[in-house]
């Protein structure tokens, strides 16, 4: 019993990080309206800048601490704010989600691209520091704390004080607790309610930089990936609190930790639950959370204080368009695939056609997504997550029981529909934001207790994927596989749109349309959503199973990350997400942007390497370009490209096809009116004659 | 003979507060019953209770003598109870001949998948002949290929009918039908629905403030004030009652 308490109050420095983001988060959410899951990429921002202050730059502790906390985080805060958020008040809830999972995913490579993309070791505590075993004893209690604990509990609790006098004692307190009770009435009192969002971001934008500078130290080194983790604890934390109730969201956060702590103490060391519960806990938490809380189900969205009645949801590009255009489009496809074809035989090198091979493989992943999220409404964080059940299940039967490539990925992909089958009775019970949520957390649980089995990912071990062999066609070489890869695509494709236009797309329209509406005719109103996430899982399950085959091994980190999960889901959004050629075109541009932006980023190397005589600054400018950008600015990229969505729900592709549609349209039919119009005048002139 | 739906004792409350008390109800086969009442007096609680929004408290409900307590909505419309909304429920900008199929669909449904798979899942001949007639029969043919979305509030509520009607119910609950129409319009609904009630037999539950619309239509009215049934009976005793006219009006009218 005396360990567990030792091991409840080792919890609470964690708790109190989990604590301070996830008030941040809850404070938000009830003034804005906005669940800001970018938090995340923020806690890292003001990290990143206290590791180059202080450890780098070797600052005085105090004004490194104040940049971080004080200027880098509520600026950023401000920046979303004003420049982003401020312009989305008549967005959906999902938008807004669409558009912080835009900033999670691009965030994170700015601070890399401005930091350096060496590897941040050992993280300075936020703490003067004598010694590393400086160990704070507490005689007579169960306290014996290091600095970056004490650190952590005593800047918890200044803010806990701080932040209660704000909301209890000043005018400004007053209105952010009126808008967490009723946004709308505050306006009508004629309170700036623009000004409340401003502070409101401020405030938690500082709260989740000085998580993020507490939450450091407990890293070996800074990398952007481990604060996820601190994510997920902190939206479970506010989950608990239903997202409404800071003091909730509070003591979410600190049991949080101490669970986590008490845990640790209390399995078994070394086995299965130990190694992989533990650290996966908030992941399991919030699922079930999720899951199990009727509260969460069916609580409103909160919508912004400002926000008006949402838009009616665009005309889908395909319905505006004549059935001779239709013929013409179809036209248009084939001739480009088939230039596709001449340029991968007989124009690109081995380089181009791989890079081709790999994002033609990747689009029938993101066809998944557009199955899922576009066509079933249920925003998924976790088909990265499929494909990698597929790519796993098809390495094992191949690597143990020798079976064929081919078949391995059809058992792949029935496994991950069966996965998607069992994961689709609660997710898509959830409204809202709920559903990303929840697969965020199924993607990162997945992550850290499945990935790392030996049964799974063969552990130390990289499998190895052969190329498929069909009959008397060896597919080992990129030219031979794009075709198998290409035909596969055209299948999901054929698939997608089948759905899409068919009875289970309708009623998802339906669905989508007035969920009460669907019911009040007979139509279940989880059915088809459930229909198209296990479809989607059973598409990603075949693409994950092809990309390991063009890979020639099954590796987590190489394809299959939930981090690639995001920023698939961040790019099909983007460019449309009920669009196959949306995805198509994203599965391409995410291998070959980078590849092209490396070329770009190498051009100035080779410039100086080939001339003699160039001026110094011009000089110094061209080397300052480093070609290990690209990626980076790719991803900042296709980050960048989700702050669209809140203007073009549709997607920019499927704007740029309705367009193009109206333009046609109106272009012939001008021609023909032009001419039915001399008609008529050249008919009403007797007329005119005759009156 | 057996009433098609039945509510006996229905109670519903919310935080405490009573929205409905000891509500007993009955609507006969092709009966057409109006449910009248001030702001407030748990007319859509009610509405919400039968058709499986909400489930009450206490109480029964019998459908064709069927008990149908925690039913849901979707599996009560199967059962032959449609309805429509308040605040008009249209599905965005589909067509209003995609609402009547999807609602058609809904009905035959089943094995929609891998019909979808095999692309054939086109609108058959039969149904299209189906939506056609209930087209017709509400007057909606010529805008049966503008988006929902584009009609006027009162084609809308239109729209929400064909759309119930196509469900085959044998009842129908219409949620203040004539709200938000002008004279023109509601003088369209009500003969609308006396043509649906004739023609396809079709017993309806209206809840309505408009009492001209009522007397029209409604050969007997329950009358709900504050949760509680004040009154019940052939629609012109009903309004020529004493408490029907001080719910309406207050005690000084």
């Amino acid at each position: 019993m005396g360990d567990l308490l030792e091991y409840a109050v080792r919890g609470i420095p964690v708790g109190c990080v989990f604590a301070l983001m996830a008030v941040g988060l809850t404070l938000n959410y009830t003034t804005s309206g906005v669940f800001n899951l970018a938090f995340a990429a923020q806690a890292y921002a003001s990290a990143a800048t206290f590791y180059l202050t202080r450890k780098e730059a070797e600052w005085p502790l105090v004004p490194a601490a104040v940049l971080a906390i004080l200027v880098v985080g509520p600026l950023i805060g401000v920046l979303l704010d004003r420049g982003l958020y401020r312009h989305q008040r008549t967005a959906s809830p999902t938008a807004k989600l669409v558009t912080s999972l835009g900033l999670l995913v691009a965030l994170p490579e700015i601070v890399k691209l401005i930091v350096g993309g060496d590897s941040k070791k050992n993280p300075p505590p936020l703490w003067p520091v004598r010694r590393t075993d400086d160990l704070y004893v507490f005689e007579g209690t169960p306290f014996v704390l290091d600095a970056g604990q004490l650190a952590t509990i005593v800047a918890t609790v200044a803010v806990v004080i701080g932040l209660s006098v704000l909301l209890r004692r000043t005018a400004l307190g007053l209105q952010m607790r009126a808008a967490v009770e009723s946004p709308r009435l505050l306006q009508l009192q004629g309170v700036d309610a623009e000004r409340v969002s401003l502070v409101s971001w401020m405030l938690s934008s500082a709260l989740a930089g000085l998580a993020g500078v507490l939450v450091a130290p407990l890293f070996a080194a800074l990398t952007s990936l481990d604060f996820f983790t601190l994510l997920v604890a902190s939206v479970c934390a506010a989950v608990i609190a239903n997202l409404s109730s800071i003091p909730l969201a509070f003591a979410g956060g600190i049991g949080l930790g101490v669970l986590q702590a008490v845990l640790a103490g209390w399995l078994p060391t070394g086995s299965v639950i130990s190694t992989g519960l533990r650290p996966s806990l908030p992941f399991v938490l919030l699922f079930g959370l999720l899951l199990f809380r009727r509260s969460v189900r069916t609580s409103r969205e909160i919508t912004d204080p400002l926000g008006g009645v949402s838009p009616p949801p665009p005309v889908q590009a395909a319905l505006l368009r004549p059935r001779w255009l239709t013929n013409g489009t179809r036209a248009f496809a084939v001739a480009v695939s088939a230039l596709g074809f001449a340029l991968v035989f007989w124009v690109l090198d081995d380089f181009w056609v791989s890079v081709l091979t790999g994002g033609v493989v990747l689009s029938v992943i993101l066809l998944s997504v557009v199955m899922s999220t576009g066509v079933g409404g249920v925003v998924s964080l976790c088909q990265a997550s499929f494909a990698a059940i597929g790519a796993f299940t098809t390495a094992q039967l191949v690597d143990r029981f020798d079976l064929a490539v081919m078949p391995a990925m059809f058992v792949g992909a029935a496994l991950a529909a069966a996965v998607g089958a069992v994961l689709s009775v609660p997710v898509v019970r959830l409204a809202g934001i709920y559903p990303a949520l929840a697969t965020l957390a199924f993607a990162l649980a997945f992550q850290a207790v499945v990935v790392p089995l030996e049964a799974v990912s063969g552990g130390a071990r990289t499998i190895a994927v052969p190329r498929p062999l069909i009959g008397p066609f060896d597919l080992s070489g990129d030219r031979a596989f794009i075709v198998l890869a290409a035909v596969v695509l055209a299948l999901c494709s054929l698939a997608v749109i089948a759905i899409r236009q068919g009875t289970t797309g309708r009623f998802l329209d339906a669905i989508r349309g007035s969920a009460t509406a669907a019911a009040s005719i007979g139509i279940d109103p989880q059915r088809p959503r459930a229909t198209a996430f296990v479809t989607g899982a059973a598409i990603a399950g075949l693409g994950g199973g092809l990309l390991a085959s063009f890979y020639e091994q099954a590796v987590y980190d190489q394809g299959f990350n939930f981090f690639f999960g995001l920023v698939w889901l961040v790019l099909v959004i983007t460019a449309g997400s009920r669009s196959v050629q949306a995805a198509i075109t994203s599965g391409i541009s995410f291998f070959l942007l980078p590849q092209l932006l490396t070329k770009l980023f190498e051009w100035p190397g080779n410039f100086l390497d080939s001339r003699e005589n160039v001026p110094d600054w011009w000089r110094s400018v061209l080397e300052a370009v480093d070609p290990t950008w690209a990626q980076g600015v790719a991803f900042v990229l296709f980050g960048v490209g989700a702050l669209t969505y809140a203007k073009h729900p549709e997607g920019i592709i499927e704007a740029q096809t309705t367009a193009a549609i109206r333009r046609i349209v109106a272009a012939v039919e001008g021609r023909r009116s032009k001419v039915g119009r001399a008609r008529d005048a050249a008919e009403s002139l007797p007329n005119e004659a005759t009156t | 003979m057996s009433p098609l739906l039945e509510a006996r004792g229905v109670s519903k409350r919310f935080a405490g507060i009573a929205a409905l008390l000891d509500v007993w109800v009955s609507v006969d086969p092709g009966e057409l019953v109006a449910l009248i009442g001030p702001n407030g007096a748990g007319k859509t609680t009610l509405f919400n209770c039968l058709s499986g929004v909400l489930d009450p408290e206490e109480g029964v409900i019998r459908f064709r003598s069927e008990e149908i307590h925690g039913l849901r909505p979707q599996e009560r419309a199967r059962m032959g109870m449609a309805r429509t909304f308040q605040r008009i429920e249209l599905f965005g900008a589909m067509s209003v001949r995609d609402h009547l199929l999807v609602a058609d669909r809904a009905r035959h449904g089943g094995g929609g998948f891998w019909r979808d798979l095999l692309g054939r899942s086109r609108p058959s001949a039969a149904e299209l002949d189906r939506c056609e007639e209930t087209l017709e029969l509400v007057g909606l043919v010529d805008v049966a290929d503008e988006p929902a979305s584009a009609l006027s509030l009162g084609r809308g509520r239109i729209v929400e009918l064909a759309r119930a009607l196509m469900c085959r119910p044998d009842l129908l609950f219409l949620d203040e039908p004539s709200s938000g129409l002008d004279v023109n319009e509601t003088a369209e609904m009500g003969t609308v629905l006396q043509t649906v009630q004739r023609e396809r037999g079709t017993a309806i539950l209206l809840c309505e403030h408009d009492v001209p619309f009522v007397q029209r239509l409604a050969g007997r009215t329950y009358v709900l004030d504050a949760g509680r049934l004040i009154a019940e009976g052939p629609t012109d005793e009903v309004l020529a009652d004493e408490r029907v006219r001080i719910a309406y009006l207050g005690r000084t009218a």
